[in-house]
């Protein structure tokens, strides 16, 4: 069985045990049958397990491949959560993570299929937007 | 933004439509598609306003303005055009070289 030395009141101790003398003003005083605790709030920061940034990399249509796993923002919101792939300008949603990123990896199928039909009318901006796209996305069989 | 308000700019600005898994919008002047935006169908979620601005290339001001009265299919198009998205045959070329 464990047992604590009670120390008298007239004993000086360091608050970290020490017994050298200390000033009178800083002079932690234990009482016998009291057991002082220290108490003390350290700053930390809050952690999330929560992922903001993650990197999309199956999409899923049996005639796409992605050659590079597209980088995709998750925001939250209420019950929302928004999976935004800034590059593309294209986003999904869904009540939870998975839900949003399979929106978006759908979404980014047929924006590719619409953008390869329309090819040959799209004006710039939409051209660079499939030529970026082209880098992330590719039709399967093509080696 | 509301369903309703994406509508609205749906038709204002006589966007084709086509309804996959999301109903799609793609803005189209003389033959050209130019913009394209998106909402999902009936998902009960906010649409997120500043995408569906990126994707139809206007600020924060003309989207309102899109939603409201204040900006029109004509005041999109110049919009489109100053940011060069619709180039004009012949615009830039010169009276004397016509």
């Amino acid at each position: 069985m464990a047992t604590a030395t009670l120390l008298p009141e007239s004993v000086r101790l360091t608050p970290v045990g020490q017994n050298r003398p200390v000033p009178s003003k800083k002079v932690v005083v234990i009482r016998e049958g009291y057991v002082p605790t220290i108490s003390a709030s350290v700053p930390t920061k809050k952690l999330s397990t929560r992922s903001k940034r993650v990197r999309l990399g199956v999409i899923h249509t049996p005639e796409l491949r992605i050659k590079r796993a597209i980088p995709v923002e998750v925001r939250r919101k209420d019950d929302q959560v928004l999976a935004i792939a800034h590059d593309f300008q294209e986003f999904g949603c869904g009540e939870t993570m998975g839900d949003a990123l399979d929106d978006l990896a759908k979404g980014l199928a047929e924006l590719f299929f619409r953008l390869d039909e329309e090819k040959d009318r799209l004006g710039s901006d939409l051209r660079s937007l499939r030529a970026k796209l082209s880098d992330y996305v590719e039709r399967r069989g093509k080696e | 933004m509301k369903v309703h308000e994406f509508e609205k700019i749906v038709n204002k600005l006589e966007l084709k439509v086509r309804n996959g898994r999301d109903r799609h919008a793609w803005f189209e002047y003389e033959g050209q598609v130019i913009t394209r935006t998106k909402r999902s169908h009936g998902s009960g979620f906010d649409l997120p306003a500043n995408l569906i601005r990126q994707q139809l290339k206007i600020n924060e001001r003309q989207l309102a303005g899109l939603i409201s009265c204040s900006v029109s299919k004509e005041d999109y198009v110049r919009i489109l055009i100053e940011k060069k998205l619709i180039v004009i045959p012949g615009a830039t070329k010169s009276p004397q070289s016509a």
